[in-house]
């Protein structure tokens, strides 16, 4: 994780007009350890301590940390898969959507045809990669608003889906030698872990380390510039909502073989949660721009809060409660600094920028 | 005007402002009296936007700050300033950016203001509310604007009048200020002329006007008295019958070594571009390029050349620099470089860049830069490709080619991490210019090089541009501002309605020549 934090934290943070003296790529440990900068891990520091104070019998045990990894491995792939079109500028509202239908589908597959469990998945990594490319000519070829678009891609997905399962959860055929894809362990981690920590790698060599995550970044952030000098906004936005959709098959085939069946009802569920670690992840580590272990950190801190509550058995509306207000005050005090810190002398290009970005943003 | 016996409309008194530890404003104390145009000037970062800002009530000034309204103090008060003994006054400002809603006609962006007025059964009375529009435009002399036509589709000065009658929609006290800030931005000479109209008109009705401006040309012509600051100090304020051209500029800059240089580089370059430039070889040559502006324009441009394209609006000038990078569409046209030719029609962003053909767009914050990026991750943007080896990015290569770039433009703080977003608009400016230089190595294509830049910055860009010249690159500057042209150019083509209306060469350069030859033509318009 270190890499990630190796430079530009600066960015956004408060201003610093003298030239640099300590050399290019130098950022200070107080910087990468400001709460601005890692919020979410001081969050979850004190989330942590306040259930082994609450319930320390059942909160305090090494399965929990098994647990509450097991359990979020499929919504983080989902989070990382959104990260990726919300990056290059474009909202992708179809991937709960996505994972439901490819999961009803795979399952439909195992249990109605006498395919084996490998190309089932292979298909239904197929049927994601087809609902990506059918995004991709939504939002950048017939040029509708992403929102809008893939909203509406979304509700042609929930019509598939109820075709596909006849309304009703498949568990027929669901065989072992399938479900091993995600239940078999390591120590005390389910497979769907290490998928999701693999992803998140990927996530952020290209993002940050290769110049089409640069490109990607600017076609999010400023668009016009971006095609300006040169960049391909509509091919990276295009690639990146196949990848979305190719990622949320990915938790699709995986739920699927969590959960030893297809459920018709599973994966609209998945969206909130998705956009509350990329939006809370975008506000760690990059300072506003959407980052892989940003969104990894909002992933483990939402997860924990949400566990720790059902442990300590509140009522079932507590954890949503919590969960937004912990959304909402993370993003309020990054918007907070932000402000504070961008209200400089005399910038007001800085101001314009931001009236740009927002209009330009999805 | 004089101000001397009577007492002034306004005193700002003591005014400081500190960011982070950095006074934006020290000490700064200024009178303004009533109905006169008070000229603000110095350059990018002196002080100008947080004085504006703090009248305003967008910023709390320090402690120790005193407001003077007809010599009993006052306080600021949701856009009034009132008086210990009730008196108002109305302080409005109109930004740079208008603060419209671009989307939105005349009548709903006066309407925002006014209020809607209700016909019955709660439905707005818009017949009522279109005769207040324009009757409030017709204050700004503007009466003949089509009220109904989003503000989007109006131009600049449309736009401008409906924003100043937007502050006088609301005005009621008799006396009070407004501040314009860089009212002309991007606004041709005689729309230049119009606006002056409506900035005398309040004049005469007694309203005080705080102009701020980077072209020391208008001060002249409109204000009755400046104030320069200069880092954040009142450097003094002056009846403009008082100084001159030269004298202002060294009060602004400080010392007058920064001009002496830049005549200096200027006769220099007059010299070495003495040798007919027209025995140079062709570097590039477009021909027949037809868009919606354009009607088939041909021309040459040679080695070292530096082309200046003049025109006012809907004359095509604007929309050159985009279709030679085929960021607007082309209808046809040929470009050839060398020996090679290349469809107009065909061409995109990214092929002018393997072309090399480097683009300045004409505005900074939504065409050129990323503001939320450092320096080197803009100025590599076009070529970031380029810094991948060994299948990830090299960011210390990165960084050195934007500190490259960054010393030979003179950028201050050369900080390749900084956020362009931290920077003046004179060294955004100079990012802009480095990145399209990284890509510009057949030609560099400019649109209003040094719009919203100070004139310290703008003798670096135009001294800069000459010595990239000099050493072969060539260049096409587009530019609503003569001065740009006048500088820079050793040939300038006019245009109007699409044609080529005039050519003057280097020896016929000037202001007034530039200006009558977009203005006039054999051709009137249809």
């Amino acid at each position: 994780m270190s890499a990630a934090t190796d430079r530009n934290l600066t960015r956004g943070g408060p201003a610093r007009s003298d030239t640099m003296t300590e050399g290019p790529g130098r950022t200070s440990v107080r910087q990468a350890l400001s709460f601005q900068n890692i919020s979410s891990v001081y969050l979850l520091i004190l989330v942590v301590v306040v259930f082994a104070i609450w319930i320390p019998d059942l909160f305090l045990k090494t399965q929990t940390i098994a647990q509450i990894a097991n359990e979020n491995a499929i919504p983080g792939i989902v989070a990382l898969a959104l990260i990726v079109p919300l990056a290059a500028g474009v909202y992708d509202l179809s991937v709960g959507y996505t994972l439901g239908a490819v999961s009803v589908w795979v399952a439909w597959l195992l249990g109605s045809t006498s395919l084996s469990p490998a190309i089932c998945i292979a298909l239904g990594l197929a049927m994601a990669l087809v609902i990506g490319i059918c995004n991709g000519i939504i939002v950048v070829v017939m040029k509708v608003d992403s929102f809008i678009g893939t909203l509406a891609s979304g509700s042609l997905l929930t019509a598939l889906t109820l075709v596909i399962s006849g309304n009703t959860p498949l568990t027929q055929g669901i065989g072992e030698n399938f479900t091993a894809v995600a239940q078999t362990k390591i120590g005390q981690f389910t497979l769907p872990v290490f998928y999701a920590l693999v992803v998140a790698v990927v996530i952020w060599y290209f993002l940050e380390h290769r110049a089409i995550g640069r490109m990607a970044h600017a076609s999010g952030l400023a668009p016009e510039p971006a095609r300006l000098a040169g960049v391909q906004v509509d091919a990276i936005r295009f690639g990146s909502l196949v990848v979305s959709g190719l990622l949320a098959g990915i938790g699709g085939v995986l739920l699927t073989a969590t959960v030893g069946g297809g459920s018709p009802s599973v994966g609209p569920g998945y969206l909130i949660p998705a956009f509350a670690a990329a939006f809370l992840g975008a506000t760690q580590l990059k300072g506003g721009l959407f980052n892989a272990w940003g969104t990894v950190l909002a992933v483990i801190l939402l997860g924990t809060v949400y566990n720790g509550l059902t442990l300590a058995g509140v009522p079932v509306w507590t954890p949503f409660v919590v969960q937004g207000v912990v959304l909402i005050a993370a993003l309020a005090l990054a918007g907070f600094k932000r402000r504070t810190s961008g209200g400089e002398a005399e910038a007001p290009a800085d101001e314009l920028a931001e009236a740009a970005t927002d209009a330009a943003r999805p | 005007m004089t101000t001397d016996n009577t007492t002034p409309l306004l005193r700002i008194e003591n005014l400081s402002k500190t960011f982070t530890g950095q006074k934006a404003l020290d000490g700064v104390s200024l009178e303004i009296a009533q109905g006169e145009v008070h000229a603000l000037l110095g350059q990018n970062g002196c002080g100008k936007s947080t004085l504006i800002k703090v009248l305003t009530g967008y910023h709390q000034p320090d402690p120790g700050f005193k407001l003077w309204v007809g010599g009993r103090e006052a306080r600021l008060s949701h856009g009034k300033l009132v008086a210990e003994d009730g008196e108002q006054i109305e302080i409005r400002a109109v930004h740079q950016d208008l603060g419209l809603v671009d989307r939105l006609n005349a009548v709903d962006n006066i309407g925002l203001v006014i209020g809607f007025s209700a016909a019955g059964a709660g439905n707005i009375g818009w017949r009522e509310q279109a005769r207040r529009t324009r009757e409030l435009l017709a204050r700004v002399g503007d009466a003949d604007l089509d009220i109904w036509r989003p503000l989007d589709q109006c131009d600049k000065l449309h736009r401008t009048q409906v924003a100043i009658a937007r502050v006088l929609a609301t005005w009621e006290t008799e006396r009070g200020l407004v501040v314009l800030d860089e009212p002309t931005a991007s606004l041709q000479s005689q729309q230049v002329d119009r606006l002056f109209e409506v900035v005398d008109e309040m004049r005469r009705s007694g309203i005080s006007v705080l102009y701020v401006s980077h072209r020391l040309a208008e001060i002249f012509r409109i204000a009755d008295r400046l104030t320069v600051l200069r880092e954040g100090r009142l450097v003094g304020t002056r009846d403009v019958a008082e100084v001159n051209h030269e004298g202002l500029v060294s009060m602004m800059l400080g010392s007058t070594d920064a001009l002496e240089a830049d005549a200096e580089a200027a006769v220099a370059e007059k010299a070495l571009t003495s040798v007919e430039i027209s025995e140079r070889p062709v570097r590039m040559r477009v021909e027949g390029l037809t868009s919606r502006e354009l009607h088939g324009l041909s021309f040459d441009v040679h080695e070292g050349e530096i082309l200046g394209f003049a025109g006012v609006v809907g004359s095509g000038q604007e929309e050159l620099p985009y279709l030679l990078v085929g960021s607007h569409k082309a209808a046809s046209g040929t470009l050839r470089i060398g020996e090679d030719e290349h469809d107009l029609g065909q061409m995109s962003p990214r092929r002018a860049k393997r072309l090399g053909l480097g683009l300045v767009p004409a505005d900074r914050a939504t065409q050129a830069l990323i503001m939320q990026l450092s320096v080197a991750e803009n100025i590599t943007l076009p070529t970031v490709s380029g810094f991948e080896r060994g299948g990830r990015l090299r960011r210390r290569d990165e960084d050195e080619f934007a500190h490259g770039w960054g010393k030979r433009l003179e950028l201050s703080p050369n900080d390749p991490h900084k956020v362009v977003s931290l920077f003046s608009g004179g060294n955004q400016q100079k990012i802009v210019l480095g990145k399209a230089m990284s890509v510009g190595r057949t030609a560099l294509i400019l649109a209003e090089p040094t719009a919203g830049v100070d004139i310290g910055a703008k003798a670096l860009i135009y001294n800069y541009l000459r010595r990239e010249a000099a050493a072969g690159t060539v260049m096409i500057v587009c530019s609503s501002d003569v001065t740009d042209l006048t500088e820079v150019c050793t040939r300038i083509i006019a245009l109007r309605s699409g044609e080529i209306v005039g050519e003057l060469r280097r020896e016929d350069i000037n202001e007034d020549a530039v200006t009558r030859s977009i203005l006039e033509s054999k051709k009137e318009p249809v």
